[in-house]
């Protein structure tokens, strides 16, 4: 074996220990590095192209919510408020199996598997792991994402489906649900009628048994930064 | 460290840069995993493992180890050891390893991909063979 061979060898194993320390020790300047490749910007909302405008139509939603509430299910209301608890986005998944936030608060912080998650007013997704400081959050737009809801203030029940473009399936049939309804949680261990978003249009589903909608959603998922966390 | 390695440590960063930004618009291409496949074609085990290792650094999204980011990993050591079934041309022999390995992927991590988003898995597919055949090309011109 050539000198220079061996230093070659030495040198790369020199690497691969402290590529190792990083990944098991100090998982976070990998983080670092991924945040500092993807663009933060907030010129690229897929409904409407602006902060300022995502935040209105985001409040729109909420109030659209409220009304459906007080209209349509009033009695059914919850008599507590959940408390939520602000935590920071630091990483997401990369790759396109499923679409996760990681956020900055744990088991220990009071977060628990199943909570429901919030940015802006709206629901964005569930816990669905914790660990001592950090939990994963499934998005509204991960394929396997399922939340029972109810649509406009006639709370017409149906089951939201995630994906990359989510909707509403199994509304029955002759139901009056119209664009610009707003689509509220209707699920155990989610606070009641948190505003999801809006039926952007409705049609019949492939087996011609049901009414399916598709939902407009007044942020960009990529743009999500800190979200609240309902406690349990 | 050779020009070939620099090279590829250069693909590498390149391919997170694109993966990374193109995810942030709601566009996903596996770019890294195609370039340590191409990369396992080329360098000994020792040199593919630090930049398995790395793109490992870079990818893990979770203060735990996953079974995906294990897969992750594993991919290009299976393509190393392949890699001498096609040792006439890698040329061909980086996009059936590719494939192979991308089925397996997600067969692995998410079979109702197939079914639930198909022209997303495509897309994948399409673009990883794409760049894994230019970081090829890129590898044979630093090679001369």
């Amino acid at each position: 074996m050539t000198s220079e061979r061996k230093s070659n060898i030495l040198l790369l194993s020199a690497l691969i220990v402290i590529l190792l320390f990083f990944v098991v020790f100090e998982p976070s300047y990998g983080w670092k590095i991924r945040s500092f490749f993807t663009p933060i910007s907030g010129a690229s909302s897929s409904v409407t192209g602006g902060n300022a405008m995502d935040g209105l139509i985001a409040e729109n939603d909420q109030l659209k919510a409220q009304l459906a509430e007080l209209q349509g299910v009033a009695a059914e209301l919850p008599t507590s408020t959940p408390n939520y608890l602000r935590a920071m986005v630091y990483s997401r998944y990369p790759l396109n199996f499923k679409n996760e936030l990681f956020v900055d608060a744990g088991a220990d912080d009071g977060v628990a598997t199943g909570s429901a998650v919030v940015y802006r007013g709206l629901l964005v997704g569930r816990i669905v792991e914790t660990w001592t400081h950090y939990s994963a959050v499934q998005t509204v737009f991960d394929n396997d994402f399922r939340l029972p809801v109810r649509i406009g203030s006639s709370g017409y029940d149906g089951l939201l489906t995630g994906g990359s473009y989510p909707f509403v399936a199994s509304i029955a049939k002759g139901s009056s649900v119209a664009a610009g309804d707003i689509v509220a949680s209707a699920a155990t261990g989610v606070p009641y009628a948190l505003p999801v978003g809006e039926i952007r249009s409705t049609s019949t589903s492939p087996d011609n048994l049901f009414e399916q909608a598709s939902i407009v959603f007044p942020y960009d998922i990529n743009q999500v930064e800190t979200v609240l966390i309902a406690k349990p | 460290m050779s020009f070939r390695s620099f090279v590829a440590l250069l693909i590498l960063f390149l391919s997170c840069g694109f993966q990374f930004f193109l995810g942030s618009v709601g566009i996903f291409a596996n770019l890294i995993l195609a370039a340590l496949i191409a990369f396992a074609f080329y360098f000994d085990w020792l040199e593919l493992a630090v930049f398995v290792l790395f793109a490992v650094f870079v990818l893990n999204w979770e203060p735990a180890v996953s079974s995906a980011i294990v897969i992750f990993a594993a991919i290009p050591f299976v393509a190393y050891a392949f890699r001498r079934f096609f040792s006439w041309t890698p040329w061909a022999g980086v996009p059936i390893v590719i494939i192979c390995s991308f089925v397996v992927f997600y067969l692995a991590i998410a079979p109702r991909m197939f079914a639930v988003a198909l022209p997303s898995v495509l897309l994948d597919i399409a673009g990883s063979l794409v760049f894994g055949e230019l970081v090829i090309a890129t590898l044979v011109r630093a090679e001369r």
